[in-house]
């Protein structure tokens, strides 16, 4: 305490040293500010050079590459295939051979034979079902060595961008996050993996087909060019999981809307209370950046607002200026939140993205209204008994009607809930382009992603759909039934470049504060949206 | 040759560390300083745009910059004001010679080889109501704690940590300040009949003036750019209550990329060090600090 | 005389309670470090139940941790060469001979070593990022030398300043010099100040995360940043591994603090300013 007194005494007899100090310090930084204005420029474009925005370009929307005309191929994993294909006449420049070529990766590879090519991805179990059954089978068909490295998405996030940022072309392949690929797109970091095929014909697979991916697979393509930038390896929708036992012993069905959920969860939670493990309501992932993500990727959308309540079109999100973030659909939305934490178990401020479903394997919660479907998926992997089902979110009727009326590729005006997974891509300076193509290409291929739907719930294509909806996983849990159907009900991330910053700097801090009670519902949203208007407004948009 | 004056010899055997000093800490600091002159968020294609002093009137007039830069001040004053007193209690403690007191100083110093960020590991082993063995030892006493529940809860446990880990240090610092007192000065004192608080509070506080300010001084620093432990910890939360300076920082640079604003901030907290080492050093050097009370 | 046995008996117990405080999160990590994940969750005692040493094999070597472990250690042991080499002469000069600007020398070190590492975070990336230093061994090195310099300094400087000025004089007088004195006489007489430094900012080299998280990349990662990732997983936290990461970022400390203990109990002098 003392020594707190005297500093403040000292402060006012040395006041005069104090300023001469102040002033010298700032002479030199108004110097400094003079040099650097020439020496921060050179090396602050060195450190982050900015790329240009991806070309516009008015092509004729074909995304097919040049084919022969017959194809005869046998892929070596089972079950074979034979496929003959007559590809209807392209509208590219590239000249078409005319002699049937047997297309295979190993001829393919041929040029490439020996070269080593990294990869960074995520440590998720679709790509651990991939390492382990077909990165060796790649390796042995075309001779091309993998580096592969599965981390953690915060070292991911880190290596990528040093590499793209820098350049330095460490990387051949990287995993790309279905909302950071517009972030990516936009900074010119990705090869153009469509127009890729168009110039490297013989490294096209004749087998691949990029048609055949989900509604997922838009979200990796240019909205203009209709081009691919990366092509997807693990897809999984968000939404409705639920005990199914649970809901047998009740004699409930799943709720539609969120009136109904909210009855629903009252009734588990009377329920819950003299059974052990004690039975609460309803949980959902509350800690840190997964609460922002939660709303924007859930309670938002099912409560129609969507886009995270930011005008695509004007790109503003207040209501005033045309968007929906501040409206009485996102106050509902809290609304319905609080009713449902009031019913959540105690330790559900600490539920991280899956958490709520650890929560529903150890029958703690009876269901959860947007989980992540991977996450059902290890749970099932960990405990084959655990008897979960899935199916669309509850949603406010409104929601309902505006997405049957809308057409079905046109997400982000109307949806349910996000559709989350990732891809691969090619960076701009990877040196092994050639490789890394037919990598990425064998990776998403039909069987890749057959791999990543069975042992990871994260089916990207419509044929592996087809095939596994007989399976018992589907009876199960109607997941892929689910997907098959309705995917198109969901949407990806909306195409916004600053995704981070927007979820990091407002989203986070403002949905903290109205779910502390902090401010109100309304007076947070309502400064939430002048904020991030302000943002996008000095953003230039 | 040339001449090898004194003044030479002390230029060449300086000269390597100021080089290198000076290519990392002075000259990063000019595209910085550029940087804190606009607005560019990395993660955009938007250019960097030209905005002045912006950044820095921003920063003063920000309510919640004002919160973590109070909240960082806090956490200093209240770790000085229990690690200080409760090293040096410790510290008197082992001035006597007693069997086993080497092996104590051994133990004791073990946390103090622990890495910040193993630091912020252990604590959430020991606090994570999952796993940790805290609330079960608390429940037994009717306590629910959960240390993310609120700012207080989290706070009271980065406190916690922050003391755990660097009481020792001080302890173990001012121990040979406090073994070499003379003790004649203290014999005459109990000689006079002086109670055991008196003779702390004239005599050996005094004597100790040096190495207590020094510690005080690198404690205090150390607290304010806590960082390692509370990102492992609370991560700022919750919410964003316990985003302490540093915190802010390394979120807007690596996650929100706003090089422009974190330049104006780093700038800015790089200025309030430089102020309060400069002000410490002329209480120091003073010496006017008359008595602790 | 009873009074006095009191005393000792409540200071022996405040003591213990103390140590006991220090001690039991360093027990507790490396008992849940041997346990398995359904111990830990499941609300374990607090006595050791399970002596499971696989984990630190599967961390260690199944997932091949220890190559962060070589990478802390050569950016640490790099780091300290680097730094004594520097700050020896240095302290050396700043020491012995009266320069003009020494004092706003000390004053620029100094702030180098207190100011928040944060702060330096993003003019080091830009640096880094410049030069194309980013995820190398080098840069690390380098970076690490912004707050262990003025430390090395410091304390060198008054381990210097406890060497007796009439050896060097006398030294001076038979025509050695200044190099030479600092090499034959200083260096051999400062030997035990330059051990005790050396440990400390190999210590805190290696100890250090907050740079390492930013320049250390794809080849270079270390060992304090594997431990922050893997603790900070979103998709769920495998706390049995957490624990032994924790520990095996401490077991190399504890090691060399065990070998310097003598040093350690001696005081260690923490330099004036």
């Amino acid at each position: 305490m003392a020594l707190y007194l005297n500093k403040k005494i000292n402060k006012k007899i040395s006041r005069r040293k104090a300023l001469s100090t102040a002033a010298k310090v700032a002479i030199g930084v108004v110097a400094a500010g003079v040099v650097a204005g020439v020496g921060g420029y050179l090396a602050g474009s060195a450190a982050a050079p900015a790329r240009t925005v991806t070309e516009t370009k008015t092509e004729v929307r074909t995304v097919t590459e040049t084919r022969p005309t017959t194809v005869t191929v046998t892929v070596t994993a089972p079950p074979t295939v034979t496929t003959v294909t007559t590809p209807p006449p392209t509208t590219t420049v590239i000249t078409t051979p005319t002699t049937p070529v047997v297309w295979s990766y190993r001829e393919a590879a041929r040029p490439y034979k020996g070269t080593t090519i990294r990869v960074v991805t995520e440590n998720t179990p679709p790509a651990v079902a991939l390492k382990e059954e077909m990165v060796p089978k790649f390796e042995e068909e075309t001779g091309i060595h993998v580096e592969w490295e599965a981390v953690s998405w915060g070292d991911m996030y880190a290596k990528e961008i040093t590499d793209l940022e820098a350049g330095t072309g460490v990387y051949d392949a990287i995993y790309i996050e279905q909302d950071i690929i517009y972030t990516y797109m936009g900074r010119g970091f990705l090869t153009d993996l469509t127009d890729f095929g168009l110039k490297n014909p013989q490294l096209v697979d004749p087998n691949f087909d990029p048609d055949d991916f989900t509604a997922f697979g838009d979200a990796f393509k240019d909205p203009v060019t209709g081009h691919f930038y990366a092509y997807p390896y693990e897809a999984f929708l968000k939404t409705y999981w639920y005990r199914e036992d649970y809901y047998e012993e009740l004699g409930v069905k799943p709720a539609e809307t969120w009136d109904e959920f909210i009855e629903l969860s009252k009734k588990f939670y009377e329920w819950g209370k003299d059974r052990t493990p004690r039975v609460y309501g309803c949980g959902f992932q509350m800690i840190g950046i997964t609460l922002p993500y939660l709303f924007v990727e859930g309670f938002f959308p099912a409560h129609g607002v969507y886009t995270w309540g930011i005008n695509l079109a004007k790109m503003r999100a207040s209501v005033e200026k045309g968007g929906t973030l501040n409206s009485d659909r996102a106050v509902k939305a809290f609304e319905d939140f609080f009713k449902l934490l009031e019913l959540a178990p105690p330790e559900t401020p600490t539920f991280s993205w899956g958490g709520n479903v650890d929560a529903m394997a150890a029958g703690r919660t009876p269901h959860g209204p947007c989980e992540y479907s991977e996450s059902a998926g290890a749970a099932l992997r960990e405990n084959p008994t655990l008897r979960i089902r899935c199916t669309f979110p509850p949603t406010t009727p409104e929601v309902k009607k505006e997405v049957a009326a809308r057409a079905k590729t046109d997400y982000w005006k109307a949806y349910v809930g996000y559709y989350d997974g990732g891809a691969f891509g090619i960076p701009y300076c990877s040196r092994n382009k050639g490789a890394a193509f037919l990598f990425v290409q064998y990776m998403t291929r039909k069987e890749g992603s057959r791999v990543t739907a069975v042992r990871a719930f994260a089916p990207t294509r419509k044929s592996v759909l087809e095939e596994l909806i007989p399976s018992d996983i589907n009876k199960k849990t109607g997941y892929f039934s689910l997907v098959k159907e309705y995917d198109w009900m969901w949407a990806p991330a909306p195409p916004f470049r600053e995704h981070k910053l927007l979820i990091e700097r407002f989203y986070d801090k403002w949905i903290h504060k109205i779910v502390a009670k902090e401010v109100g519902i309304k007076e947070g949203l309502d400064n939430l949206a002048r904020e991030i208007d302000e943002m996008l407004e000095a953003l230039g948009y | 040759m040339i001449k090898m004056t004194p003044k030479y010899i002390s230029l060449i055997f300086l000269l390597p560390c100021i080089l290198l000093l000076l290519i990392i800490g002075i000259i990063p600091l000019f595209p910085v300083i550029w940087e804190s002159l606009h607005f560019h968020i990395v993660a955009t294609p938007t250019p960097p745009i030209f905005k002045g002093l912006d950044n820095f009137r921003k920063i003063v007039i920000d309510p919640d910059i004002g919160y973590y830069f109070g909240i960082t001040f806090l956490l200093a004053a209240l770790v000085l004001l229990i690690e200080i007193p409760l090293g040096l209690g410790i510290a008197l403690l082992l001035v006597r010679r007693f069997r086993g007191r080497e092996i104590f100083q051994t133990l004791f110093a073990l946390p103090l080889g622990i890495a910040p960020i193993a630091v912020g590991c252990i604590w959430v082993l020991v606090l994570r109501p999952e796993v940790g063995p805290l609330i079960r030892v608390l429940s037994l006493v009717g306590i629910n704690f959960n240390y993310m529940e609120s700012f207080w809860s989290a706070f009271t446990a980065i406190l916690i940590m922050n003391i755990w880990r660097w009481t020792p240090f001080v302890t173990l610092t001012l121990l040979p300040a406090l073994v070499s007192l003379p003790p004649d000065m203290l014999e005459a004192s109990k000689i006079d009949g002086a109670t055991f608080w008196k003779t702390l509070r004239y005599i050996i506080l005094p004597m100790i003036k040096i190495p207590i300010l020094t510690v005080t001084f690198i404690r205090l620093m150390d607290t304010l750019s806590i960082f390692d432990e509370v990102w492992i910890l609370t991560g700022g939360g919750p919410g964003w209550s316990t985003r302490f300076i540093s915190i802010d920082i390394v979120r807007r640079v690596i996650f929100e990329t706003d090089y422009g604003f974190a330049s104006a901030l780093s700038l800015v907290v790089l200025y309030i060090t430089i102020s309060l080492c400069w002000l410490i050093l002329a209480v120091i050097k003073r010496g006017k600090l008359v008595e602790v009370s | 005389m009873r009074k006095a046995v009191l005393i000792s008996i409540l200071t022996f117990t405040a003591l213990i309670i103390i140590l006991l405080f220090e001690l039991f999160p360093i027990y507790w990590a490396i008992v849940s470090s041997l346990r398995t994940r359904a111990e830990i969750v499941g609300m374990a005692p607090l006595y050791p139940t399970s002596f499971r040493i696989e984990n630190y094999y599967d961390v260690f070597v199944k997932w091949k941790y220890y190559e962060y472990i070589v990478n802390s250690l050569i950016v640490a042991s790099g780091n300290t060469l680097l730094v004594i080499l520097l700050a020896l002469p240095a302290a050396y000069a700043l020491a012995r001979f009266r320069i003009g600007p020494a004092r706003h020398l000390s004053f620029w070190f100094l702030t180098n070593r207190m100011a928040p590492p944060a702060a330096f975070l993003l003019p080091l990336y830009i640096l880094f990022s410049f030069f194309k230093l980013s995820g190398s061994y080098l840069g690390l090195i380098i970076a690490y030398a912004l707050f262990n310099i003025p430390l090395s300094i410091w304390m060198l400087m008054a381990t210097i300043e406890s060497i007796p000025r009439e050896i060097e004089e006398a030294a001076l007088l038979d025509g050695v010099s200044y190099l030479g004195i600092f090499i034959k006489i200083v260096i051999p007489l400062a030997k035990s100040g330059i051990v005790a430094t050396s440990l400390l900012v190999w210590l805190f080299a290696w100890n250090h995360y907050i740079f390492g998280m930013i320049l250390s990349g794809p080849g270079t990662k270390l060992m304090t940043v594997a431990l922050g990732d893997f603790a900070l997983t979103t998709v769920g936290i495998e706390w049995e591994y957490v624990a032994t990461m924790t520990v095996g970022t401490i077991i190399p400390v504890f090691i060399v603090l065990f070998i310097v203990r003598k040093a350690l109990v001696s005081g260690f002098a923490f330099g004036k300013i």
